[in-house]
């Protein structure tokens, strides 16, 4: 059954627009979800309301059928997992593993197992003692993990838990996770504003902007086909091109090559909307070196007005400011959606 | 090696794989607990404040504006504000409050900025000193500022005998400690980076001061300005003695129109006049710590005290005004203070007068001995100072809470300004009050007026203030999200405030018992004319040696007076070592 | 009064809960854990000024004899004591009062605040002094008067003021430091001496206020405490003070013997007292008023009288009481003290002390 979420808004006292505006959501036993969006857009705030810290205005949460109003934070059984942790810094690492349990009056002896057991899990076997004032960034978010995950909740919440971390940190720690709560079979709602953390650890991806949920889809699928321009825009998509059919043709940060050079002039916009359409030219404005593969910026006008995009630019040396190089539409990298 | 780059081992996913789900909620039991807990949170400070401060005060205020026959009588407004003398003792009184805050924060800032910026060795017997005269009695400071000032005297070429000055100087003494704490406490965890980002953008020492340090602080220098200033405007002791005769403020009129003249009608008016200057210091200051809030953003995680460089420009300038400042305006006074303790009655030096303290005085001039009324003077601390931390640590508690509803929020910070009034409204009103309302409080059949309990009352309505205003930052700057960790982690709300805000709060509380016990130590102005039972606390015995002709006697009370700084010093520096470390966030209060 | 009743509501639930446990906590801190024991018609509860003394022995056979407890409320100076007296009148806080003296005597006794009573074995010598229709009873006196630094005088080689009018001589200019009336009870007791001395038709038909207008332009400094003035300004204290001539006690110079006890440094000018005398008496609605009976009757017994010297340093009302043999030596009375009619008192005593501010603050 797992979380129902029904019609939920949630309002700030003072604010003109409701932070979260009427969302539906289900999340099934076991599954990952990531809400996706931009700051402000109430990603945060629908999972503080999932998790009773905030007051719903309407609508209503349900978990295994059940109705949570009324059930306080502390009575849910639900994780939470903050950016900064928000570790005990009066207590040490094993006491903070340990204080879900002891609300729980778990038996002294399971406890100190379980602690262990979980330390051991993120990482950090034998750091039972350590003051959490002495752990690095990465370490307390280990820490704050173990902690939220050592009640066995039957949801856990994550909101942006890897944001104050650099980015190879993050990137590792997010598969890591995924690994953990698919392991442990844990439900979990990940918030967070990094799509590639969202796509390396859900299941599905739910889009959020202005307090609506725009698109819930695997994270192949949500790429493949976004609902919408909107959602498109927020992944990436860096161009909408009418096609015929009165769709658009939406182009991925990948969907743009540059041709090699001497493979010929383009033959002219044909049908420009068509993946795979004949060349275009376009001017060359810079060029970065990144991932392994250049990527250049260029102007061009693939029928919705000139305007800079970025190409890839596979086996081709970085053509200088000023030069024309053509580019053609990949395939692959674009996707149809509806005006 | 990077213990970030460790990876989370297969064996320990395995383990956490065979876990179980955590239990279904328990259902919504005890609904009814938080708002029962809140409300009494709320009704014990407003039950105390209320039945020992606001109903004695406003049943006296109310006496001088009801005639002898029952009627409303307010012919005493007029009289009092057409009288020139009236304008003369406001104009004297705001004339002493803003010249004692200005010099207070002057002289403080420095201090501030040495005592809590830089280290050195020494520095905790320093922060611990700069406390004292802060809860000295203040008829021996008065005696002994007077014999500085006095042709002469030490300072007698000054020729400030007698004169606003004099009363000046000797209110920032008293308040030189309120700034460097408060003051001190910010600038200790301000991130010195912003300043160091000034300097680098071409900006002098002094510029990247008052362009990015000062402004910073200037919530915690209003703020601290504010508290100086009713200290300042409601100095009693210090004025009689100090001002000569002629000049007087609204709280010493007040005095004598109700002990000697009984002369309710006028002390009513002037105690209504009183308030209202209070309540602008206090909205002042309210605005002022609403902004402070936001500064506490600006603060950084760690102490950025460096060793002191007295070669360097800031240091030692610091360091100099600091140094004329603590010996000139604090070391001075109090060691004249102390070499006149032992000087012995026939005119040689010993320790005469220490041994005397064992006795009850030349000519029984006490009832009971000075080392007995410091055994008094304890047990009324420790029971004042009990009284003071439960009711403060809760109206701190109530006030660090933002509700929800607009309409609470109002009343929570109305509470927080309310809770600051003892210290603004003159101590003969409360203790004339107490005689009036206490007979039978509440019906209960208890003469609180003559029980030994009024006295530790009276002092700990002197003392929530202080305690409220030390444990009140240390919550507000608790992260609510810290609490809301705790609540998701299966803590029921009574249990994150056991487990989060206390253990946070209890490294301030210490500095808050010392706070509280060190003023219930010093307080003198409502005890003195309580009627209260047979047991004189520390400072009575002093005041009633003092009292007394006799070099013997003066010799005692200078004695007692050295005994109880050095045990208020002894109580400020305990309580400075509890504040523990910040790692937690935890600022150090405001005082 | 409305304001206050929802306060009132408010602190009632504070009460339940908070005030048993206060009491219990006082009990142990105020050392009044005999009260338990005894039953209310038992003890009985003696007001005082803050200056109350009394020898343990001569106590503790009284509370023997009687079998009464006294407890022991002090309550400021005399003139807070006073009117502590009369706010609390409808509720008295004891059941006797000692330490209402002659300044203060009229108001307490016309506020209605005291039971009439007169001990049956009173002296002749305190009944003398009995006023307000028997309900004050007069238990000691001492004199107010102006001090000298003999050693000053002696030094510079000038004669001591002797009188009043002495004072306001040009040789004595900016010598006298006294105490403000309005908020020190030597400092009323010696403006009552000038008003008795001169009245308003004395010195030299100029009154009493012409006097204070003189002692002020001859550099006469006003303190407001007696402290103030003893310790800080008065050079016989041996404090550091500039001016040789003090208001103060007839008292005050026995506390400032030379090394070898053989005479004073300082000497009271007889000349110049006010009489000050000091009263108990029954407070009307007393809870145990029996045993405010007898103990008013014990602060006039033989005992009790000539416990006095030694502990309040006053002259016990019974003269024939043996007074300590060097009382004769260094705290003689003044033979013929300034007086003025208690009721006079009453009626102006707050008008003048309004004249003398005009006149000497300004």
């Amino acid at each position: 059954m797992g979380l129902e979420v029904r019609d939920v808004v949630v309002r700030y006292a003072g604010a003109t627009a409701d932070a979260v505006a009427g969302v539906d959501l289900d999340v099934a036993d076991g599954e990952i979800l990531a809400l996706l969006g931009p700051s402000g857009c109430g990603k945060s705030s629908l999972l503080r309301a999932v998790a009773g810290l905030e007051p719903l205005a309407r609508g209503q949460v349900r978990y295994d059928g059940a109705d949570l109003a009324g059930v306080p934070v502390h009575r849910r059984g639900f994780g939470l997992l903050f950016q900064e942790g928000q570790l005990f810094a009066h207590r040490d690492v094993g006491r903070n593993v340990a204080y879900g349990l002891e609300t729980a009056r778990v038996p002294r002896a399971e406890r100190t197992a379980r602690v262990r057991e979980l330390l051991d899990a993120v990482g950090l076997a034998g750091y039972e003692r350590r003051p959490v004032t002495t752990l690095s960034g990465g370490e307390r978010q280990r820490v704050a993990l173990a902690r939220a995950l050592a009640p066995r909740p039957r949801l856990l919440l994550l909101d942006e838990p890897f944001s104050a971390l650099d980015r190879g940190l993050r990137e590792r720690l997010a598969v890591e996770v995924r690994e953990v709560l698919k392991a442990t079979g844990t439900t979990a709602v990940f918030v967070t504003h990094d799509h590639d953390e969202a796509f390396t650890v859900a299941d599905r991806v739910g889009v959020m902007q202005a307090g609506r949920l725009l698109q819930v889809a695997p994270p192949e699928e949500l790429w493949r086909r976004p609902a919408s321009r909107a959602v498109a825009r927020f992944l990436g998509y860096q161009a909408f091109v009418p096609r015929a059919d009165g769709g658009l043709l939406a182009v991925g940060p990948t969907g743009l090559r540059a041709a090699p050079e001497g493979s010929g002039a383009p033959g002219g916009p044909g049908e420009p909307g068509e993946p795979g359409a004949p060349a275009t030219w376009a001017e060359v404005v810079g060029s970065a070196f990144r991932r392994g593969r250049t990527e250049i910026t260029v102007e061009a006008d693939l029928g919705s007005g000139r305007r800079r995009l970025v190409a890839l630019a596979d086996g081709v040396s970085a053509p200088a400011p000023g030069t024309k190089v053509a580019v053609t539409l990949d395939p692959a990298g674009c996707a149809v959606v509806p005006d | 090696m990077d213990p970030d780059g460790r990876r989370l081992t297969a064996q320990g996913r395995g383990a956490v794989a065979s876990a179980p789900r955590s239990a279904a909620p328990r259902g919504a039991a005890g609904r009814w607990a938080a708002p029962l807990g809140w409300g009494l949170a709320v009704a014990v400070p407003l039950g105390f404040l209320g039945l020992f401060f606001a109903w004695p005060v406003a049943a006296l205020v109310a006496r001088g504006f009801v005639s002898d026959v029952g009627a409303p009588d307010l012919s005493g407004v007029q009289e009092v504000l057409s009288a020139p003398r009236t304008w003369r003792l406001v104009g004297q009184t705001l004339g002493q409050a803003v010249a004692g805050s200005v010099g207070a924060v002057l002289l403080g800032l420095p201090g501030a900025y040495l005592l809590y910026r830089t280290t050195f060795p020494g520095r905790s017997v320093v922060r611990g000193l700069v406390t004292v005269p802060f809860v000295l009695p203040t008829v021996v400071v008065g005696v002994a500022f007077k014999s500085l000032f006095q042709p002469g005297g030490m300072l007698g070429w000054m020729q400030l005998e007698e004169t606003f000055a004099a009363v000046v100087v000797a209110l920032v003494f008293f308040n030189y400690s309120v700034v460097v704490r408060t003051v001190g406490g910010l600038w200790e965890r301000l991130d010195p980076r912003a300043e160091q980002a000034a300097r680098a953008l071409g900006a002098s020492p002094v510029r990247a001061f008052c362009t990015v340090t000062l402004p910073a602080l200037a919530p915690a220098i209003a703020s601290a300005a504010a508290v100086v200033f009713l200290f300042c405007a409601t100095a009693f002791g210090v004025v009689m003695v100090l001002g000569g005769i002629g000049y007087g403020t609204i709280e010493t009129e007040i005095y004598q129109r109700t002990t000697q003249f009984l002369d309710l009608r006028s002390a009513s008016v002037l105690s209504v006049l009183q308030l209202l200057v209070i309540t602008l210091a206090l909205w002042v200051a309210g605005r002022a710590r609403a902004r402070r809030e936001h500064a506490l953003h600006l603060e950084s995680d760690r102490t950025a005290a460096h060793r002191l460089r007295p070669r360097d420009l800031a240091d030692g300038a610091a360091l100099a005004v600091t140094a004329v400042t603590v010996v000139g305006l604090l070391v001075l006074p109090l060691a004249g203070l102390v070499v006149r303790s032992f000087r012995t009655p026939t005119g040689g030096w010993g320790l005469d007068n220490y041994v005397a303290l064992g006795t009850t005085g030349g000519r029984n001039a006490l009832v009971v001995t000075v080392w007995e009324a410091l055994g008094t003077s304890l047990r009324t601390a420790a029971l004042a100072t009990v009284m003071a931390v439960v009711v403060g640590g809760l109206v701190a508690l109530v006030v660090s809470r933002r509700p929800r509803a607009r309409a609470a929020r109002r009343a929570v910070g109305l509470l927080d300004a309310v809770v600051m009034l003892p210290l603004g409204v003159s101590a003969v009103t409360v203790g004339f009050g107490f005689l009036i309302t206490l007979d039978r409080p509440l019906g209960l059949d208890v003469d609180l007026r003559t029980s030994g309990l009024l006295v530790p009352i009276a002092q700990a309505v002197v003392a929530v203030p202080l305690v409220v205003r030390t444990v009140l930052p240390v919550l507000r700057a608790i992260d609510p999200r810290l609490r809301e960790a705790a609540g998701v982690l299966g803590a029921s709300p009574g249990r994150v405030l056991r487990d989060v805000d206390l253990p946070i709060a209890l490294r301030s509380l210490g500095l808050a018992v010392g706070f509280a016990f060190a003023v219930s130590l010093g307080e003198f102005g409502a005890t003195a004319f309580l009627a209260r039972p047979d047991s004189a606390t520390l400072p009575v015995v002093i005041y009633r040696l003092i009292g007394r002709p006799g070099a013997e006697n003066y010799g005692m009370a200078l004695a007692a007076s050295v005994v109880l700084a050095l045990l208020t010093a002894t109580v400020m520096m305990l309580a400075e070592r509890l504040r523990g470390d910040r790692a937690s966030g935890a600022a150090g209060g405001e005082f | 009064m409305t304001t206050i009743r929802p306060r009132r509501a408010a602190a009632a639930a504070l009460a339940v809960g908070l005030l048993p446990a206060l009491a219990a906590c006082g009990s142990g801190a105020s050392g009044s854990g005999a009260e338990g024991e005894a039953t209310p018609s038992s003890t009985v509860t003696l007001v005082t000024h803050d200056s109350w003394a009394v020898s343990e022995e001569v106590l503790a056979a009284f509370e023997e004899e009687s079998g009464l407890t006294v407890r022991h409320v002090p309550a400021g100076d005399a003139g807070t004591l006073a009117n502590q007296l009369v706010l609390t009148k409808d509720s008295p806080l004891g059941d006797v009062v000692f330490g209402i003296d002659n300044t203060f005597a009229s108001r307490v006794a016309d506020a209605g605040v005291l039971e009439p009573y007169t001990p049956g074995s009173l002296s002749d010598s305190a009944a003398r002094y009995g006023i307000g229709d028997g309900a004050l009873t007069a238990i000691d006196f001492g004199d107010v008067c102006l001090n000298t630094d003999v050693a000053w005088f002696e030094e510079r080689g000038l004669d001591e003021p002797e009188t009043l009018e002495d004072l306001t001589r040009p040789e004595y200019r900016d010598l006298t430091v006294v105490t403000n009336p309005a908020s020190s009870s030597p400092g009323l007791a010696f403006l009552l001496a000038t008003v008795g001395a001169f009245g308003d038709s004395g010195y030299d038909g100029q009154g009493w206020e012409q006097y204070w207008a003189d002692l002020r332009d001859n550099g006469l400094k006003v303190d407001d405490s007696w402290e103030d003035a003893y310790y800080a300004d008065f050079s016989g204290s041996g404090e550091g003070g500039q001016r040789p001539v003090v208001l103060s006690y007839a008292t005050s110079p026995s506390y400032t013997l030379n090394e070898d006890g053989s005479a004073s440094t300082t000497r009271a000018l007889l000349g110049t007292c006010f009489r000050q005398v000091e009263y108990a008496g029954v407070l009307a609605g007393a809870q145990n008023p029996e045993g405010a009976k007898q103990l008013v009757d014990f602060l006039v017994s033989a005992q009790f009288q000539a416990d006095v010297p030694e502990q309040m340093y006053m002259y016990p009302a019974d003269v024939a009481v043996p007074l300590p043999a060097e009382w004769e030596r260094f705290a003689p009375l003044a033979p013929e003290p300034f007086e003025v009619d208690p009721a006079d008192v009453a009626e102006h005593r707050d008008e003048w002390i309004e004249r003398w501010t005009q006149t000497v603050v300004g």
